[in-house]
């Protein structure tokens, strides 16, 4: 389900001496099975504007659409829903325009450092907290929470641990498996990989493309640019509460400006790439993701050089 | 040459059953940067607290500029050492960018008048000297690593120790961390770096890299001949700096290059 932000504004403590805008005139399109990173700098919107798609944060004006679910203010949403009852929505889609329930299920958002909210006995009842919660009974909770658990590669040995016994990333790996236990359509995640070592780094990244490899749309907040290449499908670019840029990520890095004004340091892969293009070579950067395609591209680039001046 | 750290046949375990260093020794030279690589448990860190006298061996000798370490000492020997730590939010203590760095110098009873002047020297050096007057929470993480050692700085040691100082920081922040290592060293060649890491490219800076694996060493060599050692590196679950990963993928494609030198290797696919 695409995900629809239009003319969206977000004021924080309005009509306070305090208030400050914390989104402008958002208007933006999330593709359905994307893997879109949000990038820029601390204080750009990018916590802001995720919490919008699952109405943890409501519109000071303007709206998101997920997929007939309209986020907007209250104002907002009696206007939308008088507009839509002259166009003939059926009972069902005017229910599902407020049932913010069904959105939150199928939303699932992954704060970051989302190892600090277990609590539970066990590791299992922590992960079908929120399957109970949402209404499952408790061994069809149990069943999601396995299931969960599997996926993001926990052992059963570990099942019935307390999970703070667990070391840091098995720790992070139950509070997303909390999440997931639910199936949602969208997996939203908050600097996921923040404090871990590579190794913990490349696993969890790993897992986020399984997931999106099963069919969800991932939406994720990252600084690691190395990730946005290899991952990443979509890159939407924030600053100072506006959209910047909306691109493939190689085409960030194609974007001097961007750069400078990001000040993110080029992946590796992309970087080399630019220098061999700088002396000749015609590598085609959308195809480089890391340094297995890079060399890649380089092999093939090569053959044609020298396949041209035989 | 002499030794800044010399650590001879050392014993150390949390509990008994469990040993983390059976009869381990090292040295690292006066001035020179050394790298220790390892995997999660294995050992690294806790060789760092052993070495700034945080944890005690069990049986073995740890010589700091000479000296063996020993609970007489252990201040007097602190005062020569640095140590910046992994979280930048757990280490800094001051209200400002300024009061930070001043932190060590007022434990030190420095006079007030000569604090200022110290404090903007030391924040030039890390490039922070427009912060001063700074909160930390309008700081990055890699700005805040910089406040950090800065305020190690403040204290003229003669061993920096980085224990995992860049793990947190993204790719931009580490490389700000290894370039400010890198002009210290350059500014002063005395400066001896102890730098425990999982930032295979930070390690591929220092002059020789150390790999430990269950608290034992398993190379102890120029970071170009421990590199060299994929296969084992990558059972041991660490990876290898780009320039040999590229230089990998490109040999499984057919084509060999000799140098790792990164402008080098563009050079040599031009040819």
């Amino acid at each position: 389900m695409p995900i629809k932000f239009s003319h969206l504004n977000y004021i924080y403590s309005p009509s306070t001496p305090f208030a400050s805008i914390a989104l402008e005139d958002i208007n933006l399109e999330i593709k359905d099975h994307s893997f879109t990173c949000i990038v820029g700098h601390t204080g750009s919107g990018k916590s802001t504007l995720i919490q919008q798609i699952n109405a943890l944060l409501i519109p000071t004006s303007g709206q998101v659409d997920v997929n007939g679910f309209i986020v907007a203010s209250k104002n907002d949403t009696k206007t939308i829903k008088k507009n839509r009852r002259k166009n003939k929505l059926t009972k069902e889609e005017l229910k599902k325009l407020e049932d913010i329930k069904l959105l939150r299920k199928n939303v699932g958002l992954v704060f970051q450092f989302p190892e600090y909210q277990l609590f539970e006995e066990t590791v299992l009842k922590d992960v079908a907290f929120g399957p109970k919660n949402f209404g499952y009974k408790d061994e069809e909770a149990i069943e999601l929470a396995k299931n969960a658990l599997n996926l993001v590669g926990l052992n059963e040995e570990l099942f019935e641990k307390s999970p703070f016994e667990l070391s840091g990333g098995q720790k992070r790996r139950v509070a997303i498996a909390g999440i997931i236990s639910l199936k949602p359509d969208v997996l939203i995640l908050d600097e996921p990989t923040a404090g871990l070592d590579p190794q913990g780094c490349q696993e969890m990244m790993d897992l986020f493309k399984k997931i999106h490899q099963n069919g969800t749309t991932v939406i994720m907040v990252t600084h690691d640019m190395d990730n946005v290449i290899k991952y990443g499908s979509d890159v939407v670019v924030l600053g100072k509460g506006k959209v910047l840029k909306e691109c493939q990520p190689y085409e960030l890095f194609l974007d001097e400006n961007m750069i400078s004004l990001l000040c993110i340091e080029e992946p590796k892969c992309i970087h080399f790439a630019k220098e061999l293009n700088k002396k000749g070579y015609h590598l085609d950067l959308s195809k480089i993701k890391d340094v297995e395609s890079l060399a890649d591209e380089i092999a093939s680039n090569k053959k044609e050089i020298s396949g041209g001046s035989l | 040459m002499d030794h800044a750290i010399k650590i001879t046949n050392l014993c150390f375990g949390y509990d008994k059953k469990t040993p983390i260093f059976n009869d381990l020794s090292l040295h690292v030279e006066k001035g020179e940067y050394v790298a220790i690589i390892g995997h999660n448990g294995s050992g690294k860190s806790t060789l760092a607290k052993l070495i700034i006298g945080l944890l005690e061996a069990s049986s073995g000798k740890i010589e700091i500029f000479g000296k063996e370490l020993n609970e007489e000492n252990v201040y007097e020997l602190r005062s020569k050492m640095g140590i910046v730590f992994q979280n930048p939010d757990n280490q800094f203590t001051g209200a400002t960018v300024a009061d930070d760095i001043a932190f060590g110098l007022e434990n030190k009873c420095v006079k007030t008048e000569e604090m200022d002047e110290i404090i903007l020297k030391y924040a030039t050096k890390v490039g922070m000297e427009k912060f001063l007057d700074k909160e930390p929470t309008a700081l990055s993480g890699g700005q805040k690593q910089r406040v950090a050692i800065a305020g190690v700085l403040a204290m003229q040691p003669e061993l920096i120790i980085m224990d995992e100082s860049t793990a947190m920081l993204d790719p931009k922040g580490k490389k700000e961390i290894r370039d400010i290592v890198k002009s210290l060293r350059s500014e002063n060649p005395n400066l001896t770096v102890l730098s425990i890491t999982h930032d295979i490219e930070e390690a591929f800076d220092s002059d020789r890299v150390i790999c430990i694996n269950h608290g034992s060493i398993v190379f102890n060599d120029t970071p170009n001949n421990v590199f060299a050692h994929e296969k084992e590196l990558s059972l041991m679950n660490l990876s290898v700096p780009f320039v040999f990963q590229l230089r990998n993928e490109l040999k499984r494609n057919g084509i060999s290059i000799d140098t790792i030198d990164e402008k080098e290797m563009v050079n040599e696919l031009c040819l």
